[in-house]
C-alpha cells in the first residue's frame, strides 16, 4: 500500500492513497486522493442501490467498506464458486474493497466481546470471529485491505472497567492476529484499531501498544454511532479534542480512519484533526429516516453547515420544488419533488429511498471532493 | 398523429392462422412532459399502482423496453389526491414518466371493497381503507373528472363490475346496461378531452355470450377509440374466462386496440393475443419478484429463494438483456439478498420479470409477423405443462376455438 501525505498552508493533511491490485480490470480505480470517504455497504451493496446508479453519485469509485457480519453466510459459496468478493457482486461492482467485521449502523448487543474473538450477527445467528478465521475470511474474499479484530464496543457511558477491558482485548487480538501459525495476516493491508472510549489515557495505552506492529494504518475505533450523532455542543468539542489527542500520537506516515456516520462539519472538524479515511454511513442512516441534507456555504467546505430536511414531513405534501434547487444530483436535476418525494414515503414505495440516497451521496461526496480540492 | 386523434392505431401485421394481430398504437402527449409515444402491440403494460414501479427508476423502466404503464386511479386519489397530482402538472410531470399512461376508473377495487359499498344508478360509495369515516361517492362523471386531472393517455370509463361468479343473471343484465348508460355520461363528461386522452369503454355481460355480444355491438356503435374487455379475472373458471374473451373480439371492431385488464401470465397473454386482444396489465411480474420468483423460458417460474440456488452462479436467465443479467447478477447473490431481505432483490428481479415480460411479448409479435403463432403457443404449453394429457380444459377449449391441433 502507498500512502503519501503533507500538510498545506490550512495545515490540513492532503496526498494520496493508493491499494495495491492483483485484479486484471483495466479500468479499476486504485489511487484517492485524501481524505477519502469509501461507500458504505450492507449484504454488498450501497442501500437500496444497485452498482449503476452509483453513476450519478461523484464519488471517484471509491472502494467499498464491506462488513464481514452482512457477508459471512456467502462464505460457502463464495468457496465453491472460487471467485474473490468483488467479481462475484456484479459485473458492474469494479471497485476495491475495504473489510471491516462490523457494520457500523448497526446497534450490537454488548457482553460477548473476548481476547480471543469478537462476535458477529448473521442471518445463522452469532459466529465467534477468531484471528484465524478473519483470516480464512481475508483468503476467501480477497479484499483490497482489512481491519484487524478489535473491542471497539464502547460508548460514552462504558465504565473505566470496561474501557480496561476493551484495550486488553483488542491488545490480545492484535497479538494473536500477528502470530497465526504458518501465516501472516500481512497478505493484505491491514488496518489496526485504537479503543479507549473517551478516555485519553486508555487511547494513549492503546496507541503505544499498536506501535510494536507493522500495521498499514489506524483505525479509531470505540466511538458508537449513537454518540457520533449526538448533536450536544459538549459531544462536538470532546470528540474534536478526543480525536486530534490520538492524532497527534499518530505516526505521521500512515492513514488514519474514523468510520461511521458523521455529518459534513464533523467531517471538516475530523479532516482538520488529521484524519484521512471516512465512509458514507451518515447517508444511508438519514436516508433511514426519510431525511435529504443540504449543505449551506457548499464553496467553503470548512465552513459549511447542513440543514436536514425530512421529507416525511406533512409540510412537504404540496411541495413542488426539488429538494435542493441548484443541486446536480439525478433526483433534484431530474425534477423528482418534495412532493413526491413525500408521496412515496407515505405509500412506503422503494422508489423513495432510492431518490434520497441519490440525494444524499451526491451531496456528500461533492463535500469530499470540495475539501480535497481545496486544500491540494 | 392524425387531426385531433389522441390515438391512432395501424395494424401492422396479421397472424394468417389465428386472430392475432400486431399494430402500432400511438399516444399524443397530453401535456407539455409527455411525449407521443408509439406502443407496439399485444403490449404488456406493468402497474405502477402509486405512481411508481416497484423501486425502478423511470429510465430503468425504459431500458426494460417498456414505454406503456398502468396506474391505479383509486389508490392515486387516496394518497396523494388527484388535487396534489394536478398541481404537480399531472401523473406523468409528478412521477417523471414522459411515456405511455393508462389508468382504471378505480371501479375494480369496488369488487375487492364490495362489504364497504353501495351502488346504485348514481354510482358507488365508499368508505376509504384508511379512514372509515370518509365516505367518498364515486360517479361516472366524477371517476372521468379525477381521471381528466391525474392525466394519463388512455382512461377508462366507471363501470358496474360484479363478480363473474355471481348467480344471479338479472344482476348481470342490470350490470351490462348501467355499465353502458355509464359509459356515455363519461363520454359526455369528456367531452372536450377528445383530443388528448382517450377514453376506453368497457365490455361486460358476465359469462353470458349473447350479453357480451350485445354489449360489445353496444358501445363499438359509438365509435370509442379502444374497448377494454371487462368483468373477468374474478374468480370464474378459466374455460368460461377464455370463452368470454373470444366471444368479445368476435364482436368487436378490427380497427380498434382491445384491451384485457389484469392479464399477465405467460399461457394466458399468448392465448389471449391469438384471441385478438392488444392490451394486457397485470401486477404478476412485479409482485412476484417482491417474493424472489423470477420469469425464465416461456414464463416459467422460479424461486431464487430456494435453497438449490445458493451456490448457482449463473445469472437469472442466461442470455438475458435484463440489467441484472447483463451485469452478471448471480442467482446465488440474489439468493443471498433475498434472506437478507434486502430491497436491492426486489429490483435485480423486477427488473428482469419486467424486462422478460417484453421480450415475450416480442416473441409473439415477431411470430404474428412470421405466422408461426401456433408453433409458439405449443412451444409455451409444452413449457407448462409435462404431456398434452395435462393441458387443462380451458388450454383444449382455447385452441378448439383456435383451431389449433394439440
Ligand atoms: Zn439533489
Ligand atoms: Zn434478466
Amino acid at each position: 500500500m502507498q500512502f503519501s501525505q503533507m500538510k498545506n498552508g490550512r495545515n490540513v493533511r492532503h496526498g494520496f492513497i493508493k491499494f495495491p491490485t492483483d485484479s486484471p480490470r483495466e479500468n479499476l480505480t486504485t489511487c484517492f486522493s485524501l481524505p477519502l470517504c469509501l461507500q458504505y455497504t450492507k449484504d454488498g451493496f450501497v442501500p437500496h442501490l444497485t452498482w449503476d446508479l452509483l453513476k450519478h453519485v461523484p464519488d471517484n469509485s471509491a472502494p467499498a467498506l464491506i462488513p464481514l457480519c452482512s457477508m459471512y453466510d456467502l462464505i460457502p459459496t463464495l468457496q465453491s464458486s472460487g471467485q474473490k468478493l468483488s467479481d462475484f457482486i456484479s459485473s458492474d461492482f469494479n471497485r476495491q474493497i475495504f473489510l471491516t467485521d462490523q457494520d457500523v449502523l448497526v446497534k450490537r448487543r454488548q457482553g460477548f466481546n473476548s481476547s480471543d474473538f469478537i462476535p458477529i450477527w448473521t442471518e445463522s445467528g452469532r459466529k465467534n470471529i477468531y484471528p484465524t478465521d478473519l483470516l480464512n475470511c481475508v483468503n476467501v474474499f480477497k479484499p483490497d485491505a482489512y481491519r484487524l479484530l478489535a473491542d471497539g464496543e464502547t460508548n460514552k457511558e462504558s465504565s473505566n472497567k470496561r474501557l480496561d477491558k476493551s484495550v486488553h482485548n483488542t491488545a490480545q487480538l492484535t497479538k494473536k492476529s500477528f502470530n497465526i501459525e504458518g501465516q501472516s495476516c500481512k497478505i493484505k493491508p491491514v488496518f489496526g484499531s485504537i479503543v479507549g472510549g473517551w478516555n485519553l489515557k486508555q487511547r494513549l495505552i492503546s496507541i503505544e501498544h499498536l506501535k510494536s506492529y507493522d500495521v498499514d494504518g489506524y483505525i479509531i475505533d470505540g466511538l458508537l454511532a449513537e454518540d457520533l450523532l449526538n448533536e450536544s455542543t459538549d459531544t462536538k468539542e470532546n470528540l474534536n479534542a478526543l480525536i486530534t489527542y490520538i492524532c497527534s500520537h499518530l505516526p505521521l506516515n500512515k492513514p488514519r480512519a474514523l468510520f461511521g456516520p458523521l455529518k459534513p462539519e464533523r467531517v471538516a472538524d475530523a479532516v482538520s484533526a488529521g484524519i484521512d479515511i471516512f465512509d458514507s454511513s451518515y447517508c444511508s442512516y438519514l436516508t433511514s429516516i426519510h431525511t435529504a441534507l443540504v449543505l449551506q456555504s457548499k464553496a467553503f467546505p470548512f465552513e459549511a453547515t447542513s440543514k436536514l430536511l425530512n421529507l416525511a414531513d406533512d409540510s412537504f405534501k404540496h411541495d413542488f420544488t426539488v429538494i435542493e434547487k441548484d443541486c446536480c444530483c439525478y433526483t433534484c436535476f431530474k425534477g423528482f419533488t418534495r412532493a413526491y418525494l413525500n408521496h412515496l414515503i407515505n405509500v412506503k414505495e422503494m422508489l423513495g429511498s432510492i431518490l434520497i440516497n441519490l440525494h444524499n451521496l451526491y451531496v456528500y461526496y461533492d463535500f469530499f471532493n470540495q475539501i480535497s480540492y481545496l486544500t491540494h | 398523429m392524425e387531426g385531433d386523434k389522441a390515438l391512432n392505431f395501424r395494424i401492422i401485421a396479421k397472424c394468417p392462422k389465428t386472430r392475432a394481430r400486431s399494430s402500432h398504437l400511438t399516444l399524443a402527449a397530453t401535456s407539455p412532459y409527455g411525449t407521443q409515444t408509439l406502443v407496439k402491440t399485444p403490449v404488456f403494460m406493468p402497474v405502477g399502482t402509486n405512481g411508481t414501479l416497484k423501486g425502478l427508476l423511470p429510465e430503468q423502466i425504459e431500458t426494460c423496453g417498456c414505454n406503456m404503464m398502468l396506474s391505479n386511479t383509486y389508490h392515486l386519489a387516496s394518497r396523494p389526491g388527484s388535487k396534489i397530482v394536478v398541481a404537480a402538472g399531472g401523473l406523468h410531470k409528478f412521477m417523471n414518466w414522459k411515456n405511455g399512461l393508462l389508468t382504471d376508473s378505480g371501479g375494480f377495487q369496488m369488487v375487492s371493497l364490495s362489504k364497504l359499498m353501495k351502488l346504485d344508478e348514481n354510482g358507488v360509495i365508499f368508505t376509504s381503507p384508511y379512514d372509515d369515516s370518509v365516505e367518498t361517492t364515486l360517479t361516472p362523471e366524477g371517476a372521468t373528472a379525477i381521471q381528466h386531472e391525474i392525466g394519463a393517455n388512455i382512461i377508462m370509463q366507471l363501470d358496474d363490475v360484479i363478480s363473474s361468479t355471481h348467480s344471479d343473471h338479472d344482476r348481470f343484465v342490470e350490470a351490462t346496461h348501467r355499465t353502458i348508460r355509464w359509459y356515455d355520461r363519461c363520454k359526455t363528461q369528456h367531452n372536450g378531452y377528445e383530443a388528448k386522452q382517450n377514453l376506453f369503454p368497457i365490455v361486460q355481460g358476465g359469462l353470458d355470450p349473447e350479453l357480451r355480444a350485445f354489449c360489445a355491438q353496444e358501445i363499438a356503435a359509438r365509435d370509442p377509440p379502444g374497448i377494454a374487455i371487462g368483468g373477468l379475472s374474478g374468480g370464474e373458471c378459466k374455460s368460461d374466462f377464455i370463452k368470454m374473451v373470444a366471444c368479445s373480439t368476435e364482436n368487436l371492431p378490427e380497427n380498434k386496440p382491445r384491451y384485457l385488464m389484469g392479464v399477465g401470465f405467460a399461457v394466458d397473454l399468448i392465448l389471449c393475443s391469438a384471441l385478438g386482444v392488444d392490451m394486457f396489465d397485470c401486477v404478476y411480474p412485479t409482485r412476484t419478484a417482491r417474493f424472489g420468483c423470477a420469469l425464465v423460458g416461456l414464463g416459467i417460474k422460479i424461486n431464487l429463494k430456494w435453497a438449490v440456488f445458493q451456490n448457482d452462479t449463473s445469472v437469472i436467465e442466461p442470455g438475458c438483456d435484463c440489467y441484472a443479467c447483463v451485469n452478471n447478477h448471480k442467482r446465488s447473490m440474489i439468493n443471498h439478498l433475498l434472506k437478507k431481505r434486502n430491497t436491492i432483490a426486489c429490483h435485480l428481479i423486477s427488473q428482469h420479470n419486467v424486462r422478460f415480460q417484453m421480450r415475450f411479448m416480442n416473441k409473439i409479435k415477431d411470430a404474428i409477423a412470421s405466422g408461426d403463432l401456433p408453433k409458439l403457443i405449443l412451444q409455451t404449453l409444452d413449457q407448462h405443462y409435462k404431456t398434452r394429457e395435462d393441458y387443462p380444459d380451458w388450454v383444449l377449449t382455447a385452441l378448439e376455438i383456435l383451431k389449433i391441433e394439440a
